[in-house]
């Protein structure tokens, strides 16, 4: 018994521990400043350029994160500085209790990184034959390879393309096969920089159904990057704004479409569609019998209230802001 | 120093098979490298024996010697084409692309990974084997008179000398972490070394011997193995001189890579 509640409040506190403990992270990377053919040959000039300037953050056991910012803001340094793929300029970082640039095979066995624009397997062999390699790289047993490679290309619904060439499959089954072989050795962590990038919508959706279902199944930690909004509001619990370097809002994902929302869509339907004109609000789009409105929340019980008072309505919904516009707002402000 | 052993010799295995089902995969390719491989060696076969028409020896090697000249310097050019060559392309892109970033994200020893990943027997076999096989024909072995021991540490030789040229291949490729691109520059090496060094017997080199022997010591691998193996430089010493020089360049090309890394800033996506 004694056992039994040690082992439950030692889990609940390990629980607890924080996985990524990030304090003051900069990067700096050196330039050249072109100045023609010649000059830079002789006397070349650098300049440095700060990729991530004075970051903090810790992240827990089985948080699943997604890194935000526009264009160049230093979501996939900060990634690959976590991943120990590039050393900080200063600053420290703890991962799994380890120091990422040192590379140690301990901590390297216990994460996944997946690229949405490199490939990890080879093009000239089969999936088969790649997980073959990563199962001999990783040292997993022959039988949790075979349940564990059973298992997540049922998942995905790609047990047909396990034996055919990388190079004669789509992007999504490519992306798919990137995905398995990054987890086929049960990480603590994934890592994931834009994993979705050029896929059709079926594929995204299949991708992000599963990247949850590992993070509840195996309580793997994710951190992702995107610029797709869905892909972080299907998969991630928690957002870190980034912008020129620098973080710019650490928040939950439904804090950030509540908090930093100021409008709600509000989607009508009216029996008769020509009364649409006499609505004294400006439409955002109008499509047969619904037209959808851009309303300031706090005034959102007047607009309903006008509406249904006014007009003869079949259905009314409210719809928060998109990640993506609320993303936008706040960049506009700051 | 078992699991160091261990996960290298895991790494080869796995190196080999995954490259035999690469080559595989594409069986109908490079049937034409035959040909030319082996018409390579019967003009080098023929070259010989008019260089040798008017007179009997060329930088101290007999017609028959310098035969066997060619037979070492081919087993160095066929080592190189199954271990290296392949490996030494793909680094400094591998670099410049970020594609490093995926090997470096596993628990492998990364640059022993990239320097092996690539193990080309079936190529080797398949392109070089008949033109070996008129090399070993045209040498008259009974005529040398080699002792099996001085053979066998050429053999060595020829693998220290792999080494420590492969070091220096390796360490040009490097050179991208810092330059960006630097597959000319190892162009530039490998063409000094196969088309040009090794091909050349070690008295031939007058002053610049000692230069490929210590800076750039790619007359280890032919010039020095051929001499050992006839008898003519002590064995032992050229032996020990050899794995010197591959640990050297071995431990170069290591440093070089750990500082490369330092810098290294992975190709944005």
């Amino acid at each position: 018994m004694e056992a039994w509640i040690k082992k439950l409040f030692l889990g609940q506190q390990l629980d607890m521990e924080k996985i990524i403990t990030v304090k003051n992270l900069h990067k700096k990377f050196r330039k050249l400043k072109k100045r023609g053919f010649f000059k830079d040959l002789l006397k070349p000039n650098f300049l440095e350029v700060s990729a991530v300037l004075d970051i903090s953050f810790s992240i827990k056991y089985g948080e699943s994160v997604a890194f935000l910012g526009p264009n160049g803001a230093g979501k996939t340094t900060t990634i690959k500085m976590l991943s120990g793929l590039i050393y900080p300029s200063s600053g420290e970082i703890q991962v799994l209790g380890f120091k990422p640039s040192d590379r140690k095979s301990e901590f390297l066995s216990r994460i996944g990184l997946v690229m949405g624009n490199k490939s990890g397997l080879n093009w000239d062999l089969t999936p088969r034959q790649s997980f073959r390699l990563l199962k001999e790289i990783y040292n997993v047993s022959d039988h949790k390879y075979n349940l564990r490679l059973k298992e997540l290309t049922e998942l995905l619904d790609i047990s047909r393309f396990i034996d055919t060439q990388i190079r004669r499959m789509s992007l999504g089954e490519r992306m798919k096969m990137e995905l398995i072989g990054s987890i086929l050795h049960y990480p603590k962590i994934l890592f994931l920089d834009e994993p979705t990038v050029g896929l059709d919508i079926i594929s995204k959706q299949k991708i992000r159904e599963f990247l949850r279902h590992i993070q509840k199944k195996d309580g793997t930690t994710i951190l992702l990057t995107s610029h797709d909004m869905d892909d972080v509001e299907k998969v991630c619990d928690r957002v870190i704004v980034i912008n020129k370097g620098q973080k710019v809002i650490d928040t939950d994902v439904i804090k950030l479409t509540s908090r930093f929302s100021e409008y709600k869509y509000i989607k009508l339907t009216l029996s008769n569609k020509k009364e649409f004109s006499k609505i004294s609000f400006d439409k955002v789009e109008e499509l047969n019998s619904e037209g959808m409105y851009k309303i300031q929340k706090s005034k959102v019980p007047e607009f309903l209230k006008y509406i249904t008072a006014n007009f003869d309505v079949d259905d009314i919904d409210v719809i928060p802001l998109p990640l993506e516009e609320i993303i936008k707002e706040i960049f506009l402000k700051r | 120093m078992k699991k160091y052993f261990s996960t290298r010799y895991n790494l080869i295995k796995l190196a080999i098979v995954n490259t035999w089902q690469k080559d595989t995969a594409y069986l109908f390719n490079n049937w034409g490298n035959i040909v030319s491989g082996t018409v390579y060696i019967l003009t080098a076969i023929l070259a010989n024996s008019v260089i040798y028409t008017n007179t009997n020896e060329v930088a101290g090697l007999t017609k028959n010697e310098m035969l066997l000249f060619i037979f070492f310097a081919q087993i160095n050019f066929y080592l190189f084409a199954g271990l290296v060559y392949k490996n030494l392309g793909a680094i400094s892109s591998d670099i410049n692309s970020g594609k490093l970033d995926l090997v470096l994200s596993k628990p492998v020893p990364a640059l022993f990974f990239l320097s092996y990943r690539s193990i080309d027997i079936l190529t080797v076999v398949r392109d070089y084997l008949f033109g070996f096989i008129f090399i070993i024909l045209s040498v008259d072995w009974n005529a040398l008179n080699i002792e099996i021991s001085n053979f066998l540490l050429s053999f060595i030789i020829v693998f220290c000398g792999i080494i420590a040229s492969s070091s220096i291949f390796f360490i040009t490729a490097i050179f991208a972490f810092w330059l960006g691109e630097s597959s000319g520059i190892t162009d530039l090496a490998v063409f000094t070394d196969y088309d040009f060094v090794k091909n050349i017997p070690l008295n031939g080199w007058g002053n610049f011997k000692t230069v490929f022997l210590t800076v750039l010591p790619f007359l280890i691998g032919s010039g020095v193995s051929v001499e050992v193996a006839l008898g003519k430089l002590e064995g032992v010493g050229w032996c020990l001189f050899s794995i010197f020089i591959a640990i050297l360049f071995l431990f170069f090309k290591n440093r070089l890579w750990k500082l490369g890394l330092k810098s290294y800033s992975s190709a944005s996506s």
